[in-house]
């Protein structure tokens, strides 16, 4: 059974501290209307629920623990937050942290695989070694998470490696 | 299961049926209006080679008419654009009356297509309550619902008869119910053989118990959608039936111009006439799975 709790404040600021890479405001805009939980049975899971969906799940609260409830937002992991295909959904539009691919790079994305130079065809900011991005198709749809090798210029002059760190097709891999 | 259809359907329908039983039913998706407009996926997707054609009970509904590759492994299907859900199945949601802020619970919720379609309808507003109590079956539900972007659901492990217990009423309740499945044959030709009438009966007191649960579990005057695919009277009127008597409930149109009407002579026995008011659909009839829905409404 999962255990459902609010954050401490040393687990709302890893969030807030992960969030604020993609940009200053995510963290406060999600909490305007919703409200973090965190699974701490097997791992730190982090979930973001609706404020009117929380008020429900108190009241169950204390009868049964849901198996799940609004969107797996992440785990908590080494003080920082590994972000959830649906995190990467909701952050989308309010990041520059992201790679825009070609069909070809997305179909490799999607299988799992790396990303290189000749897949990309938009950077929308500068990358230091290790940073990760946003991977999107030119529909502005999220694929999923990358992780870069080498600096990466948004002039496009570099050496590009993108290593994949999830991606949708999870769902078919492992998902059902 | 053929004497049973002789008698309640006589020989030249019961032989429509079985004939049909034998053909393949088209496949179909539900687009998520909330994540895409439909008129852009099924667009998309034509210039990938597929074909579609309208659903006529569900404006985001769309059979398959041709599929170059499979339907579950596109990038659309990834990005949760769509739901694969057998037509048929797209209306006990579409009779429910959902309002955008309801608070809905569906008993029986895996693999999640009714709650992504209740979902799409309240555009993730309000609140749907998911009951699930098969450990594989609730993870592939939460798959789904995550792959589709839905957040305004609350999942629970647990045997649904026991919602009661939480003492909360609810606006709206789905009971797509566990069932022999005795109109999914045509998709899956072993059940021909595999369902016997004990499994009828069982499933009979386990569907009576749910819809116990469901009249529990609803505000007085709110709407429960009670739907199986099975064909079986024993698992649809006459589980009905048993609540009619006590007052507690009435059966509503359901406003559909599709479907044949419920059964009222049951081998012979006569139960309610509201009955008529059910649907039910056959392969033979619709082109769809056999399928039974029925809306009640809570008076008591």
């Amino acid at each position: 059974m999962i255990n459902f709790k609010e954050l401490s404040n040393k687990e709302l600021a890893q969030i807030n501290k992960s969030l604020n890479y993609f940009g200053g405001l995510i963290f406060d805009t999600l909490i305007k209307s919703n409200i973090f939980l965190i699974n701490t049975k097997i791992k730190k899971e982090i979930f973001l629920i609706p404020k009117n969906n929380y008020e429900i799940f108190l009241k169950f609260k204390n009868y049964r623990v849901p198996y799940y409830l609004g969107i797996y937002f992440g785990d908590l992991k080494n003080e920082s937050l590994f972000f959830s295909l649906n995190s990467l959904q909701v952050i989308n539009n309010l990041t520059t942290k992201k790679i825009m691919v070609n069909k070809q790079g997305e179909l490799k994305f999607i299988y799992g695989k790396n990303l290189q130079k000749k897949h990309i065809i938009k950077i929308f900011s500068n990358f230091n070694p290790l940073d990760k991005m946003i991977i999107i198709n030119n529909k502005n749809e999220v694929l999923g998470l990358g992780k870069t090798i080498y600096p990466i210029n948004i002039k496009f002059n570099n050496n590009i490696k993108i290593k994949n760190i999830i991606d949708i097709g999870w769902y078919l891999r492992k998902g059902n | 299961m053929v004497a049973r259809y002789l008698k309640l359907f006589g020989l030249e329908e019961t032989y429509e049926l079985l004939e049909a039983n034998e053909r393949k039913i088209k496949k179909s998706i539900r687009v998520n209006s909330f994540n895409i407009k439909p008129h852009k996926l099924i667009k998309r997707m034509e210039e990938n080679g597929f074909e579609f054609s309208k659903i006529e009970w569900d404006k985001n509904g769309f059979y398959i008419d041709k599929e170059p590759y499979s339907i579950g492994a596109t990038s659309e299907y990834l990005q949760g654009y769509y739901y694969i859900q057998k037509a048929a199945s797209m209306i006990p949601v579409n009779i429910l009356d959902i309002s955008q802020n309801d608070i809905v619970l569906d008993m029986c919720a895996a693999p999640g297509g009714k709650l992504i379609q209740a979902a799409d309808i309240m555009n993730n507003n309000g609140c749907i309550i998911g009951i699930e109590y098969d450990k594989d079956r609730i993870k592939s539900l939460r798959s789904n619902i995550s792959r589709c972007g839905i957040k305004n659901a609350i999942l629970f492990r647990m045997d649904a008869a026991k919602f009661p217990e939480f003492n909360y009423k609810v606006d709206k309740i789905l009971l797509d119910a566990p069932c022999t499945g005795e109109g999914l044959i045509p998709f899956d030709t072993s059940r021909k053989k595999s369902r016997s009438f004990e499994d009828i009966i069982t499933c009979s007191s386990i569907q009576i118990k749910l819809l116990n649960a469901a009249i529990e579990s609803v505000k007085i005057g709110g709407i429960i959608v009670y739907s199986t695919c099975s064909i079986a009277p024993e698992e649809n009127e006459l589980v009905i039936n048993n609540f009619l008597n006590k007052g507690k409930i009435e059966i509503l149109d359901t406003g559909l111009k599709w479907g044949k009407s419920g059964i009222i002579n049951v081998f012979g026995n006569a139960i309610s006439e509201d009955l008529l008011k059910a649907k039910r659909f056959y392969p033979h009839k619709n082109g769809t799975q056999g399928f039974f829905v029925c809306k009640l409404k809570v008076v008591n």
